[in-house]
């Protein structure tokens, strides 16, 4: 058996497959003329060829039988649920993103001290308010009696007696009336505070509290500080 | 044969109308069979897998955004299901005896060119099976398995060498 040329053997296998264009072709068939080996070559590709093909068709021949055993099978089989299709990466990175944030959030809320509780903390500075304040009050009134009837009685006027009785009562009444009126404007400053802190940060707010509690439950000591014309404000 | 499109076939199945996905089996058996036994180089093996690729289409139909994209859907998992096998048997061939020779087709005919086919290796010999087994030309052959057509036929143009080459030395020249 001749041997084809080597430098040709692309050509033919080319050749043989279709894909060489017109000009490839003509080279190829003058070369092939001469050319006993490479004519060789080429037959011995069709005969192969034609081989390949019919073992294709022994292959297919029961195609049929196994595509309608497949669709049998089908019988025990349903179809599954939809998919969401996953994005890329992008998606992946994001979500592995988002369970690393969460899982921070999640492990500071557990660490984080307790939340000041507002509600409770505005019923016990009530009060501690309260308690602090209207024993100063009764004192300061009591005082302010005491002298008026101390003066009254030294007094032999009954006139002058009942004027003093009467003014006393007048500003008795007063500064109570004030008194009760500064306690509920301190009390209502002490809680807008409280609302506008617990806003803002809830640290800020045990601190602001800390510090309320401290200024209230020291109890507010004198009447002068209760019913002066500016009354203390709170800091933050 | 049913005549609806794939598509049609397609959005059937999905609401688990088996009549349906029969008509998408028959259509594209012939292509999911060819592939398999492409990669795999064995009949046997490949009737399995491309058993196993309809079956699961039919599980993961509801996956598939466009039915009309059906065939190449399939025969994509025909090629990744044939491909584990593969993985699989080598696997097994290494910690086991080594299997006899494979043959591509039945146990009449030409046994050497059987064998000679079931030695190519996988990508060589995907593309020759489907264009001589199956007779489609190389722009179809490319578009199946997504590759360019110069492509297909640079393995074409390899495997019918390598086939060659095979059969000379086994004194069985086609």
């Amino acid at each position: 058996m001749n041997k084809f040329c080597p430098d040709m053997q692309d050509r033919i296998v080319d050749f043989l497959l279709g894909a060489l264009e017109g000009p490839e072709v003509a080279a190829l068939e003058e070369h092939l003329a001469r050319c006993e080996g490479c004519r060789q070559y080429l037959q011995d590709l069709h005969r192969q060829g034609d081989a390949l093909a019919e073992l294709g068709k022994r292959v297919a021949a029961d195609t049929d039988v196994r595509r309608d055993r497949v669709i049998r099978a089908l019988e025990t089989v349903t179809p599954g649920t939809r998919v969401v299709p996953v994005v890329g990466g992008f998606m992946r990175i994001a979500v592995a993103a988002a369970l690393v944030l969460g899982a921070g959030v999640l492990i500071g809320r557990m660490t984080a001290p307790e939340p000041v509780d507002v509600e409770r903390l505005r019923a016990d500075l009530e009060t501690s308010i309260l308690a602090s304040l209207k024993p100063a009050v009764q004192e300061s009134v009591l005082a302010g009696l005491d002298e008026r009837l101390a003066a009254a009685v030294a007094s032999n006027d009954a006139k002058r007696q009942a004027e003093v009785t009467e003014q006393i009562s007048r500003e008795l009444k007063s500064l109570t009336s004030n008194s009760e009126q500064r306690m509920d404007k301190r009390f209502a400053e002490l809680i807008e505070a409280i609302e506008a802190a617990r806003v803002t940060d809830r640290w800020q707010v045990a601190r602001a509290l800390e510090q309320i509690k401290a200024q209230t439950g020291a109890g507010l000591r004198s009447v002068a500080a209760l019913t002066s014309p500016a009354p203390a404000t709170v800091e933050n | 044969m049913d005549e609806r499109s794939d598509k049609d076939l397609a959005a059937a199945s999905c609401e688990g109308d088996r009549t349906a996905y029969a008509g998408l089996v028959r259509r594209h058996y012939g292509q999911v069979f060819l592939v398999c036994l492409g990669v795999l180089g064995n009949g046997h093996d490949a009737e399995d897998v491309a058993q196993d690729t309809l079956i699961k289409g039919f599980q993961r139909i509801r996956q598939l955004r466009d039915g009309s994209q059906f065939g190449g859907w399939i025969v994509a998992i025909a090629r990744n299901l044939s491909i584990n096998c593969l993985r699989k048997r080598k696997t097994t061939e290494k910690a086991l005896v080594p299997r006899p020779p494979e043959r591509v087709g039945d146990e009449s005919g030409d046994e050497d060119l059987q064998r000679a086919v079931a030695r190519l290796p996988g990508d060589l010999r995907l593309p020759l099976v489907m264009y001589y087994f199956d007779g489609q030309d190389v722009k179809t052959v490319a578009r199946t398995l997504e590759m360019s057509t110069s492509g297909v036929y640079l393995k074409l143009r390899t495997a019918v060498k390598e086939l060659h080459q095979m059969l000379t030395a086994q004194g069985d020249t086609p």
